[in-house]
């Protein structure tokens, strides 16, 4: 297993390159740089020469690649402005538009915010998704199966752009439990990730992560009771009846855990979206996660944050997927990697 | 076997669960360095600062500490919404409005603008021009300080703000390695255009020195400032206080390069100090006590700034008490101006913005300025800013708002037929007559024969309701079939730029100008100068053509009147160009000029200046009316 894993994290490099590369040369072909405008007006070109000599976007592409491979003093000696220490030495450049910033900065700041608020809602969506699509197939064709489908359908029907500021309107404006917006955390934070449990971070998060783990328990009830319905079929649950196991013991033991593997598959893509940034909840509840990042850099042109959040996202799916394929051999033996 | 692992499965769940929420965290930093502060600064002492103390400070230098207030102690706190993180807070470097905003209230400039948009003293205190009008001489006062903020050591002053601040702050601006975004507005300096615009890499030290040395900006003394400027330019004491031209702290820069605008970092000398900023969240500004000017100024002591970019959000936290004013949604404004306590809190005020239709003068059916009159005075102004926008907005007939100098906004002198019947105009019927006709005379009466023609616009759920208004409107009273295209904002402004083949651009496409300093100059000249500007009209031969009364043509007309010492002759020159952008060419349709739509809460005296901007140092808020009001 530890030769898996270290193989699935080496191939992971060159992934994590092409990445880098595909999205670098992407960016830079959409029309419009980041400095041929501010605002409604055009800069004058002397300006925005001015702006690409201080960034580097004047050299030819390959070496503006390279150089956030590899570093500006390997690959641009001898010229000016030199800073940029590489990719591979964890430097993923400045932010074009917000000028005191490093993308590392951004990064570094953001993207706990979001793992906080991703793992909750995470959490939440398996909290509610799981008993209910459990229960949902074992109860099927009850009032409880349709109770819990309907609920789970609604959930993932509503948009986010819908519920989240329902949840405003009710909790926060007409009940006043909650604020309406707002992170009640900030960096730096207990292991760089960890948020302080004071009330203020707990009422702040509730809006949020409700609006957030709703959508995703909806997917994961659906996904549990299809799954789980379709193992309780099985012959080898037939056989576990007729052994004369007992029913919990039987849906427990033999039937959940294999109905699970389907849902632990969609839980690595989930995970890596929501705990790197979800821009909608995030933009509407004005917390200051990595989604709008994502988002907005692209309309900035903001090389290299779009580089570094694509980066984070890839790495993301990466390490989720990795641990999806661990705990697949987890739950089901049959399942190895050497 | 099974149950083992369920049993890890849900432990691990159990034990991540209980990390997040059990674990310690340290205590905010802010806290324990206010304690501290409280402790070590109870009243006014100068003391002596060591240079281990301060890595900027390279000898032993006496400076001032200031208290600040007890921690204990309440303070007048104001609520804002900034919107968005600004890009930057270093005054070179600022190009948006947010940022503009924060620095003109970290930062004094020469001179600043009252709330009419008038140019007024700051550090100035009076300023001359030499006779050729060349020359620009500052006086400042004496007493302005540059001054460190920590929580850990308050307020420290470092020395008095000098004209040799003023100069490296020009020079600095006009400096390429800085890459100022607005560094071209300093190009009426002398000297400023040939080393922002120089290829320092081909250059000599000495080369490069002599570039910068050759900046017409100089320190008198230390409390004079003088300016040599290319041209005449009647409107240079607005430029000379642009934030670009602001007084900055070289040792501070040189310390901290480009983090020297971080919180604990960063040295200013306006009104307030920065206290905390976390980033794309919130940031915090506190009373700079040092400040000369509080006598006679506002009463905030805090503003807690947030960073909400969602405009509902923004106005659910201001129903909630959580902001103390905030601008109102589109699709509240009906709401709000129907209730019975919103409404009073309603407010509709001018902003120096104005919104418009650019005509691609080149593209046929629009190279007839027929069509283009026809098109032009077939919108209903009126009716769009009551049914559409909604906000107050003001029928433009021309390109400056009334608040411009040389402006000749909803002069009916100019494209009456723009204007509604409230403001002296035609109204829509008689215009929408007059529309048809131009339309026969260009050969498409009834719209017979006209092609397709298309709109395009930014993707904005506003600017698509507009387009969707007008292409409604031309349909109705013109008979002409309109489409409409949307395009990302830097793909759009691409589109529409004069670099792409005419055929690929629309007919008709949409921009705003809002005003950098409150002169035609800043609008007509700027703008539409096919010259200077980026001439996305693309007008040549008609801007070039003489349309004038006297003769000249729209190009030649800005450049006399920026030329121009005699205001009473620079505002007719102005008069001229307006009406041939307007109404002799007709190369753009004005649509509306700009207002701000807010709430503000009752307790809070606020102004709106009609450049735009918030100066929070002169607003006014009645904290124990705001603790009751909200239940603080």
């Amino acid at each position: 297993m530890t030769q898996y894993i270290i193989r699935r994290i080496l191939f992971a490099i060159p992934v994590l390159l092409a990445v880098a590369l595909v999205t670098f040369a992407l960016v830079r072909a959409l029309p419009g740089g980041p400095f041929d405008f501010e605002g409604d007006r055009s800069l004058p070109p002397s300006v925005v020469a001015n702006l690409e000599a201080k960034y580097h976007l004047s050299d030819p592409t390959w070496q503006q690649f390279c150089s956030y491979l590899l570093g500006d003093d390997i690959c641009r000696p001898g010229k000016e402005n030199n800073s940029g220490k590489g990719l591979i030495r964890g430097d993923l450049g400045p932010s074009l538009r917000y000028r005191s910033q490093t993308v590392n900065d951004i990064i570094g700041q953001a993207l706990p915010v979001s793992a906080q608020l991703g793992f909750l809602a995470v959490m939440l969506g398996l909290f509610i998704g799981l008993p209910a699509g459990i229960i949902s197939a074992l109860k099927q064709n009850t009032v409880w199966d349709y109770t819990a489908s309907t609920i789970a359908i609604l959930g993932v029907s509503i948009n986010n752009i819908v519920l989240a500021p329902l949840l405003i309107w009710v909790f926060a404006l007409q009940l006043g439990w909650f604020p309406a917006a707002r992170w009640g955390a900030r960096p730096p934070f207990f292991l760089f990730v960890l948020p302080p449990m004071t009330s203020e971070f707990w009422t702040h998060a509730v809006l949020p992560v409700v609006a957030l783990g709703t959508a995703l328990s909806g997917s994961i009830a659906r996904l549990t009771r299809a799954s789980l319905l379709q193992v309780i079929r099985e012959d080898y649950i037939r056989t576990a009846r007729s052994k004369g196991l007992r029913e919990r013991t039987v849906v427990v033991r033999h039937g959940l855990k294999n109905s699970l593997i389907p849902v632990v598959t969609i839980l690595g893509p989930m995970f890596a979206a929501v705990l790197t940034g979800t821009f909608v909840i995030e933009r509407i509840f004005a917390i200051p996660g990595l989604g709008k990042h994502f988002i907005e850099s692209v309309g900035n042109r903001d090389y290299p944050v779009v580089l570094g959040t694509t980066l984070i996202f890839g790495i993301a799916i990466v390490v989720a997927n990795l641990s999806v394929d661990i705990l697949y051999a987890w739950l089901d033996p049959r399942i190895r990697y050497d | 076997m099974l149950s083992k692992k369920w049993a890890v499965l849900i432990a691990v769940l159990i034990i991540s669960s209980i990390v997040l929420t059990a674990c310690p965290t340290p205590t905010p930093e802010v806290v324990t360095v206010k304690e501290t502060v409280v402790v070590t600064e109870e009243v006014k002492v100068v003391e002596t600062v060591i240079v281990t103390e301060e890595k900027v400070v390279t000898e032993e230098k006496i400076v001032e500490v200031t208290p600040i207030p007890d921690a204990g102690m309440e303070k007048t706190t104001m609520h804002w919404n900034l919107g968005t993180e600004p890009p930057t807070l270093d005054p070179a470097l600022a190009s948006d409005t947010t940022s503009v905003d924060v620095d003109e209230n970290l930062f004094l400039g020469l001179t600043g603008f009252d709330s009419s948009g008038n140019v007024v003293p700051e550090l100035a205190t009076e300023w001359s021009v030499s006779d050729d009008l060349l020359e620009y001489t500052f006086n400042m006062r004496d007493d302005a300080v540059w001054v460190n903020y920590k929580p850990s050591t308050g307020i420290t002053e470092i020395g008095p703000v000098t004209a040799n601040d003023v100069v490296y702050g020009v020079n600095r601006t006009c400096d390429p390695d800085t890459a100022s975004t607005y560094s071209y507005v300093n190009y009426i300096i002398a000297g400023c255009e040939e080393w922002n615009t120089a290829d320092t890499t081909a250059l000599s030290e000495e080369e490069v020195q002599a570039l910068a040395d050759g900046v017409g900006v100089e320190a008198v003394d230390d409390y004079t400032v003088k300016f040599t400027i290319n041209a005449p330019a009647p409107y240079f004491p607005a430029i000379a206080g642009m934030w670009v031209n602001r007084p900055m702290p070289q040792a501070t820069i040189e310390e901290f390069g480009e983090k020297w605008t971080e919180a604990g970092n960063i040295v200013t000398n306006g009104p307030y100090v920065l206290d905390e900023w976390f980033h794309s969240d919130s940031m915090t500004l506190e009373k700079n006590p040092t400040w000369y000017g509080w006598d006679e100024a506002g009463n905030i002591d805090r503003i807690e700034m947030f960073m909400i970019q969602e405009a509902s959000t923004a106005f659910a936290m201001y129903e909630a008490g959580e902001m103390d004013t905030v601008g109102v949604p589109l699709p509240d404004v009906d709401r709000v101006k129907a209730d019975p306590v919103l409404s009073q809190e309603f407010t509709n005020a001018p902003d120096a913005c104005t919104y418009y239709y650019g005509f691609t003068n080149t593209k046929p059916p629009m190279d007839d300025v027929l069509v283009r009159k026809a098109l032009s005075a077939a919108i209903d102004r009126k009716t769009l800013v009551e049914a559409v926008t909604k906000g107050g907005q003001i029928p433009a007939n021309t390109f400056a708002p009334a608040m411009i100098f040389g402006n000749a906004a909803e002069d009916t002198d100019i494209a009456p037929w723009a204007l509604s019947e409230e403001q002296g105009g035609w109204g829509y019927e008689k215009a929408l007559e007059q529309a048809k006709a131009w339309l026969a005379e260009a050969g498409y009466p009834d719209g017979e024969g006209f092609p397709t023609i298309s709109i395009m616009h930014n993707t904005s759920e506003g600017h698509a309701s507009i387009a969707q208004a007008i292409q409604a409107m031309w349909k109705d009273a013109l008979g002409i079939d309109v489409s409409i295209e949307n395009q990302e904002w830097r793909v759009y402004l691409t589109t529409i730029g004069n670099a792409t083949p005419v055929e690929e651009v629309s007919h008709v496409w949409r921009l705003g100008w809002c005003a950098d300093y409150p002169d035609q100059n800043n609008w007509v000249h700027e703008v539409f100068n096919s010259d200077a500007g980026a001439n996305r009209l693309r007008w040549d031969e008609s801007a070039n053509a003489a349309l004038s009364e006297d003769g000249l043509s729209f190009n030649e007309l800005t450049v006399a009147a920026q030329q121009s010492v005699d205001p009473a002759e620079r505002a007719a020159l102005y008069k001229q160009a307006e009406k041939i952008l307007s109404e002799g060419a007709a190369a753009y349709a004005p649509i509306y000029y700009y207002t701000v739509v807010n709430v503000t809460k009752p307790y809070l005296e606020r102004t709106f200046d009609q450049l735009g901007g918030n100066r929070w140092y002169t607003w006014e808020l009645d904290y124990d009316a705001k603790k009751a009001a909200t239940g603080m």
